[in-house]
């Protein structure tokens, strides 16, 4: 386990950024203590400095997972963003798109959001914008790439793309072996 | 007949026609002929049906003659047709008729054949009193079978290979295989709810529940009568009609009363632990009872009844019932309405005096019959003097008193527990009896409030004891040797709890459960003491005896409980005790501290830690100075090594008090024992110690995880500490870091971030958020309205004056065809005097001095353009004007101050038209006086007087102004352009000639 370095830094912040934008700043400097990102086996992980010290105890190939796993860097070095991370990232979202509850079973199982279960969407969404799918009931369910910009949505036909899949709450239990 | 149906016929086709036309094939009887017409009338079809009489050759000719041919423009095509519905119809009521004759002619054979039969003598079929086999007479085939049913012979074919045989069946002769189906014979059939079904079985609960008699608790009134069968010793069956409710209760009473009745001086138990002995003693004696029974009475107090005194008893309590005798014997209320006292006693259920009546009313019945014998040798035992039910109840309600009393007494300990509990925590016994203790707690509370005086009845006990009363006749062989059987009792019952401890746990929860009835029942006692003193004067000596003796047995009994309730401390400490595995081997591994250690310190520990292991090994409590505990120590000392005996001495004579946590003391040594309990031990003082006491209270107390001082980590605060503020440096650095790379990565300036670290957001509630003059802080939400505000007006105003002069000014342009410097020019001549108040006015007139001189250098280069040679803007009036009629207020000085500023540039650069303001329309100024035409031209002559007295009453200011009028109209520096000053502009006119 070791801070991020420089570059890694940045990639996340990037990868975050598209998210929630500068509220990234919540994230690093929060007023109810200290926080930060640590990687451990190419996944971020975010803990607070309380939690951080107590893994110090366990040795580095013993611990799987310490605090909130955020996504890992891939082995390209690109950052990958888990579902995990989306307890952090909802309440901070700048761009939502809430699907319909037909739709959201279809999200939560692995696929994009056809405009046919887009029941809302932030206004001024641009296209590839980072934003955060909620059920009708305002859940997160996972974050996703809007394929569309907010204009283009209205015109375009029920069945196609408007926001591409990145990570949703099924993976939970899909990819349970690998969410850390 | 045959019904043809013959279509496409033409419509022209009369039945005449059809009629001819089949009469050749056969009989024509009728024809029908249906023309079908469209809306318009016109037939479009026609067709018809005949009824003809015609053999099927005619038939067959006929169709093969006429179908297909063409007769009259149309193609004949002849089919047979079903029949018509009228001749159906017609056919079917023939039918009808005919059946009914053909059943009417049966009936009449059958009806003919019963008449025949009736006068051969058979009725309905039967034939009365006739030997099967006899031949109806007259009716060859029948015979009379059996039951004298008269029946047919029958003639059956029977095929026997190929041969058919007919055979001959006669009932008569298979008659015995008749059997009768007729129920008219058998008995009246009981109906299903009429039904009964009986379990035999013994009296068991079980039993009893399979018969559907459950036990009612609130109303045990409900009797039944059950089969008892005691086979103790052999005796004779005995039938007694018990109460069913409450179960068990009335179970032990049958059970006993059907020994008593056996033998007469059988002692009752009552809920008292007291009576082991003398059951034990009894039945060793009479009888050995069986083992279930004994240990259901284990922990039953005694009562004492022969049975003349239940006898007397239940004629007593019948007595009143009739005689409607208050308080003669018993408690009235009691025998007036037992069921009222059965529900005020919900849980005792029934009274002992109603039993026992029952009992013996039954009893007395079934003597009557079967026991003489018994009854006789009742009868023949010496009866004491009956001393009333008193005399039971008050045993009973003493016995249970004690039982109370007793009760009070495991009250204190119970609490001392519980206390202990708190602190130390006693976890084993504390959750098993958690539930019943504080269900209990108030009661107990209440308990330990009485207690106090307990200790004095303990002493009555010891004076009491000697003078006891000679036990009465009846109770000779029990109460005789009472003191000594308490005594007994003590001594067994001690035995008892040092060899079962779980068993007397169990007692005591049982007792706890008792306590309830107890309570009740002691309660009516009460009453019933008190019913009691108003009883007869004839049973009072034997009352006061009893009580006496009662008094001696209640004694007996708290002493008894003392001693219960020492047990009880002494098992539940062994019981903790036996938890620790360190105590066996506690002797042997004697822990020494480390020498580091402070030595006293260290002493006092190891004395500690061996005295509470000789405590949990020995049972005693840990009170080593009072006499009861130093006899158990010492009797504990004999079983110890000599190590822990030594420790315990040293105990004992120190008096160290022992900071283990004490679970029991003696009740003499309350007060002392408590002072210390709730001090605060030296090793759990200071931070240090807090946190032992965490650590020790994390395992429970337990001893075997007893963590002392040694498991207190010292420097891991300060260790922590340094790594800590090492660690948050390096945090902080990445935080910093972290955001510059944010910054770097949103491109954004983002500097507030450090700034933010330090404050943490805090609600604000903007409702409640109100302004406090009194607070310095909030000073800055005032807003000033000062010079401030006076310079951003006037700004404001310059800015305004600035962008609104060109509009305006246009309009307000008036030329003055008259010479006004002639008519007002000897005004110069009379303001002076005034001029000289006026501190503003000093300037003016200063400047007043040069402004002639740089306007009239102007007036003759405009002069000569004009017609008349002067022209007057009112511009400047109404600047000037404003003010006054403004009524002289503040604002005038401002607009002064701002006329000099402009007077001032204006003097410099635009010599003839000094308006600095930027105004863009040319005010050609004038000198305002012209010599050659006076004011006349405006002024009214007639008004003249009284406009002046006007303004002069009005504002003295007037004049003023009226001064500083030429002057700044020669300025013409400021200017408020405003069509409504006009009037006034004229008003000043006025007055000024009126000044003139």
């Amino acid at each position: 386990m070791r801070p991020l370095t420089e570059e890694e830094t940045k990639t996340m912040f990037e990868k975050l950024s598209k998210y929630i934008g500068e509220n990234i700043k919540l994230l690093v400097d929060r007023p109810d203590g200290t926080y930060c990102f640590r990687l451990h086996n190419d996944r971020v992980y975010y803990m607070s400095e309380k939690i951080l010290k107590l893994a110090t105890n366990i040795a580095r190939q013993k611990l799987v997972s310490v605090g909130t796993c955020f996504g890992k860097f891939t082995k390209t070095s690109k950052f990958r963003l888990h579902i995990t991370a989306l307890d952090f990232l909802a309440p901070y979202a700048k761009f939502k798109v809430w699907v319909k509850p037909g739709a959201e079973q279809s999200f939560v199982y692995g696929n994009h959001v056809l405009k046919s279960g887009l029941g809302r969407i932030t206004e001024n969404t641009m296209q590839y914008q980072g934003v955060v799918v909620y059920s009708m009931a305002d859940v997160p369910l996972g974050f996703g790439v809007a394929a569309k910009s907010t204009q283009e949505c209205r015109r375009v036909d029920p069945m196609s793309i408007v926001v591409f899949h990145q990570a949703d709450v099924g993976e939970f239990i899909r990819n349970e072996d690998s969410l850390t | 007949m045959q019904r043809l149906y013959v279509g496409g016929l033409s419509h022209t086709v009369t039945q005449k026609d059809l009629k001819d036309r089949f009469g050749k094939f056969g009989d024509v009887e009728d024809v029908e002929l249906r023309i079908r017409r469209d809306t318009e009338g016109v037939p479009y079809k026609t067709f018809g049906y005949i009824n003809i009489n015609i053999s099927d050759a005619n038939l067959k000719r006929c169709f093969s003659v006429l179908n297909k041919s063409k007769w009259k423009g149309g193609t004949l095509r002849i089919e047979i047709a079903k029949e018509s519905f009228l001749q159906r119809l017609a056919e079917e009521r023939q039918a009808a008729a005919e059946l009914d004759l053909k059943r009417s002619s049966a009936e009449d054979e059958r009806q003919k054949m019963l008449e025949s039969l009736r006068g051969a003598g058979v009725e309905n079929f039967t034939m009365r009193a006739a030997v099967p086999g006899t031949e109806v007479p007259g009716h060859e085939n029948w015979v009379v079978s059996k039951f004298g049913r008269v029946l047919p012979i029958l003639q059956l074919s029977q095929q026997k290979g190929i041969k058919v045989r007919p055979m001959k069946y006669d009932p008569s002769k298979y008659s015995h295989n008749i059997r009768r189906l007729d129920q008219s014979g058998l008995e009246p059939a009981t109906p299903v709810t009429g039904l009964t079904w009986e379990l035999q079985g013994g009296d068991s609960d079980i039993s009893r529940k399979r018969r559907g008699e459950f036990p009612p608790f609130q109303a045990p009134k409900r009797s039944c009568t059950d089969d008892v069968k005691v086979n103790d010793r052999g005796r004779a069956k005995t039938r007694i009609s018990i109460f069913t409710a409450p179960l068990t209760l009335s179970f032990k009473f049958k059970v006993f009363l059907s020994e008593l009745l056996t033998n007469p001086t059988f002692v009752l138990p009552v809920v008292n632990p007291l009576s082991e002995i003398d059951d034990e003693d009894e039945e060793s004696s009479s009888s050995s009872s069986d083992s279930d029974y004994e240990a259901m009475f284990s922990n039953v107090p005694l009562m004492k009844i022969s049975l003349a005194d239940l006898q007397k008893l239940t004629e007593e309590s019948q007595r009143p019932s009739e005689a409607a005798a208050p308080g003669s014997l018993g408690p009235p209320s009691e025998e007036e309405s037992p069921l009222q006292v059965e529900r005020r006693v919900p849980k005792k259920g029934t009274t002992p005096e109603q039993i026992l009546a029952s009992i013996l009313e039954d009893f007395r019945r079934d003597e009557l019959k079967e026991k003489r014998m018994t009854k006789k040798t009742c009868t023949q035992m010496t009866l004491p003097p009956f001393r009333g039910t008193r005399a039971l109840r008050e045993e009973e309600g003493g016995g249970e008193e004690g039982n109370k009393i007793q009760k009070l007494d495991s009250g204190a300990p119970q609490l001392d527990q519980r206390t202990m509990g708190e602190t130390v925590g006693v976890q084993r016994n504390g959750e098993t009896e958690k539930n019943a203790e504080s269900s209990e707690e108030d009661e107990e509370d209440d308990a330990s409030g009485a207690l106090k005086p307990l200790p004095d009845k303990n002493e009555d006990n010891i004076v009491l004891t000697p003078e006891k009363v000679a036990p009465p006749a009846h109770h000779s062989k029990a109460s005789s040797s009472e003191e000594e059987e308490d005594e007994e009792e003590e001594e067994e019952h001690e035995e008892e709890d040092e060899d079962d401890e779980d068993d007397s746990e169990e007692e005591e929860d049982n007792e706890e459960e008792e306590d309830d009835e107890e309570d009740d029942s002691e309660e009516e006692g009460e009453e019933r003491d008190g019913e009691g003193n108003r009883a007869p004067v004839q049973m009072f000596k034997e009352d006061e005896e009893q009580q006496r003796k009662d008094n001696m047995r209640r004694l007996a009994a708290i002493q008894q409980r003392q001693k219960v309730t020492e047990e009880h401390k002494k098992v539940i400490q062994s019981a903790l005790a036996k938890l620790d595995s360190s105590a066996p081997g506690a002797g042997k591994h004697i822990i020494f501290d480390s020498d580091e250690e402070d030595h006293g310190k260290n002493s006092a520990a190891s004395k500690k830690r061996l005295l509470e292991d000789s405590q949990s090994e020995d049972e005693t409590p840990a009170t080593g100075h009072n006499n009861v505990s130093v006899s158990e120590s010492q009797r504990g000392s004999m079983m110890l090594p000599p190590a822990v005996k030594l420790c315990v001495c040293v105990c004992v004579c120190d008096q160290v008090k022992p900071s283990a946590p004490q679970l029991f003391e003696g009740m003499e040594d309350e007060d002392s024992g408590d002072d210390t309990r709730f001090n605060i031990r030296p090793q759990f003082e200071g931070e240090a110690g807090h946190k032992l006491m965490e650590l020790q209270s994390r395992f429970r107390t337990d001893e075997r995880f007893r963590m002392d001082s040694r498991f207190l980590e010292d420097d891991e605060d300060k260790e922590e500490e340094k790594g800590g503020a090492a660690y948050a440096d390096t945090l902080v650095k990445e935080k910093k870091k972290n955001l510059s790379i944010l910054q770097s990565v949103l491109g954004s300036s983002q500097q507030s971030c450090t700034s933010t670290t330090g404050k943490a957001k805090t609600f604000r509630d903007v409702s409640a958020l109100h302004y406090d003059p009194t607070r310095e802080e909030h000073a800055t939400l005032e807003t000033r309205t000062t010079a401030n505000k006076d310079s951003k007006s006037a700004r404001r105003k310059k800015r305004e004056e600035a962008e609104k002069l060109p509009e305006v000014s246009k309009e307000i342009y008036y030329d003055v065809s008259c010479d006004l410097k002639a008519v007002f020019g000897q005004k110069k001549d009379g303001t002076p005097e005034e001029e000289e108040k006026m501190n503003w006015d000093q300037k003016v007139e200063a400047e007043e001095e040069k402004l002639p001189e740089s306007l009239h250098p102007a007036d003759p280069s405009v002069a000569p353009e004009e017609s008349t040679g002067f022209q007057f803007s009112f511009f400047g009036d109404d600047a000037e004007t404003g003010g006054p009629v403004g009524g002289g207020s503040d604002d005038r000085l401002p607009r002064e101050r701002f006329a000099d500023d402009s007077r001032l540039t204006g003097k410099k650069n635009i010599p003839p038209a000094p308006c600095g303001l930027g105004s863009g329309h040319n005010v050609v100024l004038k000198p305002f006086f012209s010599p050659t035409e006076g004011p006349r031209m405006f002024c009214c002559s007639s008004h003249l007087e009284e406009q002046k007295e006007q303004w002069e009453e009005r504002r003295s200011a007037l004049r003023m102004v009226g001064t500083g009028f030429t002057s700044t109209v020669a300025k013409s520096t400021f200017v408020i352009g405003k069509v409504t000053f006009i009037g006034f502009v004229c008003e000043n006119i006025v007055h000024f000639t009126a000044n003139f």
